[in-house]
């Protein structure tokens, strides 16, 4: 290792608190430094004009690496450097009196060490990634026509693939659009005309994704239809569907045929979605304008908490609430769940009738299942999404992004998060294509990720359990298992490096020897 | 007074910002950097034990509030381990403290500070303790053995299996169980330390017990468990009493 500079700076009550001549005397006592320099400022153009030529590994003692790190980056130019920071954690905290120059003296010898044991080839903490401007788009429905449509008019290549043979997802199930009251099919081809001939986004229908990995420009995606291509970024815009339930079909008919006979029933199951019961009641008020004399019931288990707002609102519109199941059961055709034209909207639902005792009714019959995500499990295990128990794609590292970012290039889009509203769904997609060409205009730079040692590993799956990025992998070898890195995915968190059993992961940019020098660093002080 | 600090980047925000509201704290805790602090290794903190730390304080992301998910709890985890063993090898558990600070809770932090080296004074400086200094020294060589050691790196890296996730029959073990039998694992392998630590010259078991103050059918039964494992071995017999020394794989 060649020898180390020390520069530091006096601004900012440094020299105040700190003695500055001390710290000079020690540090030029120790072999592995060339020179000690104290300068006025190191932020200034004196400084910079003073380091211009200098060459070799920089220690800069002066301020925060938030506020000031770039200064020192350009300070540096390509030369490694540490920023040991005298101001906010030791200057401005300690009096001389009380020891502010010893701690300075430990802090400096920290940073000197973590320094001196870097791996020079690797002191580049990011290294810039080239994405390829080429986008994946999973599912058509509203997000993913939305998302595609703005990504194309932006310039961007985009390739929209969808499982089933049509497009249009959600919209294709219901007649309006809630809780707008657009009409469904003319946002459907608000968002479609035009997509394929003149906007040039290549629609690959009845095709799933298969496998991904990750690549040089991005990820390569393995499709159904044996296409293999390299992707810059991918949407996920997969949706979500109802289980055991029919609102949408009823949706569609009503809207359809525009009237049907007789009572409503909403029957709700337990663990409806709040969406679906908000969806629900929202068709209820729309029908009770329609037919001021019929009878509307809501039966609703007593697990299904109901708010205040849809008690009140029940009340106002004459709409009733029964907790409990149905009483009599169901019996007849459920004409909602066909699509069939010439189907009346009719069922024959057995309920006390109001006050006296039991018969049957004809009427519509409803029923409110669970909404659950669209995405299979082995889609989402490909992506390294974790889902939650309904299907949906839980929201990652929410502290340092907006919700649509899962991984570096990978976004989630729309109803695959949770179920909300059209508009918001496809406000979201507008929002991600942004993001995805800010993306890709801004050059992104990445961490190098945790580094694996195949030879030491044991296969003990410790890291591929614990990471909350699925960024490391345990595969099956002739031998047992081995875990592999995928560098794309890492944060360098170092949870699994400080757990692993065996010492095998290491960290490129702060290892385990780097830590190490440094409590031996601090110790000796 | 020593502490050693660890101090993930999100944490650091509070440290920063109790510079720039200039609330005074100890000089003598400098901190370690750390991504996120669930980058903590028992081993660091036993390093720094060894360097003559005399506290080790950790400034963590609030609870739910890791930036990088589940880091902080495995890092509490990780820092009870810490405190368990500390008491194990007759040393003061409260010679670890932590705090949760956000970016803002720069009032806080320096509070818990001040307090954690206020308690650290008047347990006093750790060579200053009752022991003397080349027994701490030996405690914590056992200690460092502990938390080196694949077996019990390997058991502690297991909680997420055995306790939260469970096997394939959703056969969970209950946390209390956990974590009384990893307390007794840390236990047999720093008392199989202190022994390894004197068997480095060929001892008898008796010697070995004077000098580590384990009992001596105590010390037999875990050297006899010690050469099963191939980590100590049969060295000779003098005076009709078998002496072992610790086996130094390449």
């Amino acid at each position: 290792m060649e020898k180390v500079k020390i520069f530091l700076c006096q601004g900012c009550e440094i020299s105040q608190k700190i003695d500055l001549e001390k710290l000079k005397k020690h540090f030029n006592s120790l072999a592995q430094v060339q020179s000690v320099e104290i300068l006025a400022q190191l932020g200034d153009g004196a400084a910079r004009e003073h380091l211009n030529g200098v060459e070799g590994a920089l220690l800069f003692g002066a301020c925060d690496e938030r506020t000031h790190g770039s200064i020192f980056e350009n300070l540096a130019r390509s030369n490694p450097y540490q920023l040991v920071n005298l101001r906010e954690r030791c200057a401005w905290v300690h009096d001389a009196d009380t020891g502010a120059t010893e701690k300075a003296i430990r802090l400096l010898s920290m940073g000197l060490a973590e320094l001196t044991t870097r791996n020079t080839q690797k002191h580049l903490t990011e290294w810039d990634l080239d994405l390829l401007h080429r986008v994946l788009v999973i599912g058509a429905g509203p997000a993913g026509l939305a998302c595609a449509r703005a990504l194309a008019e932006q310039g961007i290549d985009v390739v929209l693939i969808e499982k089933s043979n049509r497009l249009g997802g959600t919209l294709r199930r219901t007649r309006t659009v809630w809780p707008s009251g657009e009409d469904s099919e003319k946002l459907l081809h608000r968002l479609y005309d035009g997509l394929q001939d003149k906007l040039h986004v290549t629609v690959y229908q009845e095709t799933e994704l298969v496998n991904l990995e990750e690549s040089l420009h991005g990820y390569e995606v393995k499709l159904s239809n044996d296409a293999e291509e390299e992707m810059g970024a991918i949407v996920v815009a997969t949706g979500m569907r109802e289980v055991s339930g029919n609102l949408f079909e009823f949706e569609y008919r009503w809207r359809d045929r525009g009237k049907f006979r007789g009572p409503l029933a909403f029957e709700v199951k337990e663990g409806v979605h709040p969406f679906l019961l908000e969806t629900a009641f929202w068709d209820a008020v729309m029908l009770r304008h329609e037919k001021p004399e019929e009878r509307i019931v809501f039966f609703v288990p007593e697990s299904v908490v109901l708010s205040e707002g849809f008690k009140e609102g029940a009340e106002k519109h004459n709409i009733e609430i029964i907790r409990g199941s149905i009483p009599g059961g169901v019996r007849g055709v459920t004409g909602v769940m066909s699509l069939r034209p010439d189907r009346k909207l009719r069922v024959i639902v057995k309920m006390p009738r109001r006050g006296t005792g039991v018969t049957g009714w004809k009427g519509a019959h409803v029923k409110l299942g669970k909404l659950v995500g669209n995405l299979s499990e082995n889609l989402a295990q490909a992506l390294r999404i974790p889902q939650d128990t309904n299907g949906y794609l839980a929201q990652r590292r929410y502290r340092i992004r907006s919700r649509d970012v899962v991984h570096p290039g990978i976004f989630v889009v729309g109803g695959a998060h949770t179920p909300m509203p059209m508009e918001e769904t496809i406000n979201h997609a507008f929002v991600v294509a942004a993001r995805i060409k800010a993306l890709f205009d801004s050059k992104p730079k990445r961490l190098p990720g945790a580094e694996i040692d195949s030879e030491c590993c044991i296969g003990c799956g410790y890291c591929a359990a614990v990471c909350p990025y699925g960024a490391p992998i345990l595969e099956r070898t002739d031998t047992g298992h081995k875990a592999r890195m995928s560098p794309r995915f890492c944060t360098l968190c170092g949870l699994c490096i400080a757990g692993c059993p065996v010492f095998a992961i290491s960290d490129p940019v702060k290892s385990r020897e780097s830590i190490k020098a440094q409590i031996d660093a601090w110790g000796k002080v | 007074m020593k502490i050693l600090g660890f101090t993930c980047d999100w944490a650091g925000f509070a440290l920063d910002y109790a510079g720039m509201q200039r609330m005074s704290y100890p000089a003598d805790i400098a901190f370690i950097n750390l991504r996120c602090s669930a980058r903590f290794d028992l081993a660091d903190g036993v390093q720094a034990l060894s360097k003559g730390a005399d506290g080790l304080f950790f400034a963590l992301c609030p609870l739910g509030d890791c930036h990088y998910e589940p880091g902080n709890h495995h890092v509490l985890a990780r820092i009870n381990h810490l405190a368990d063993l500390l008491e194990i090898a007759g040393l003061r558990r409260d010679r670890v403290a932590f705090y949760h600070a956000d970016t803002t809770y720069a009032f806080g932090l320096a509070q818990a500070i001040n307090g954690f080296e206020e308690k650290l004074k008047e347990f006093g400086t750790l060579s200053s303790q009752a022991l003397g200094r080349p027994e701490l020294v030996l405690r914590v060589a056992a200690m460092k053995r502990v938390c080196t050691s694949e077996p019990v790196r390997w058991i502690l890296s297991k909680e997420l299996e055995l306790v939260r996730k469970g096997n394939v029959f959703d056969e969970k073990l209950d946390p209390q169980d956990y974590d009384t039998m990893i307390k007794h694992i840390l236990r047999e392998e720093y008392e199989k330390g202190l022994i390894l630590e004197n068997l480095k010259e060929p001892c008898s078991a008796v010697d070995v017990a004077e000098a580590t103050g384990i009992t001596a059918h105590r010390v037999f039964e875990l050297i006899v468990e010690l050469e099963r494992e191939t980590r100590a071995r049969l060295d000779k017999i003098r005076k009709e009493r078998p002496l072992y020394v610790e086996v130094v794989d390449g």
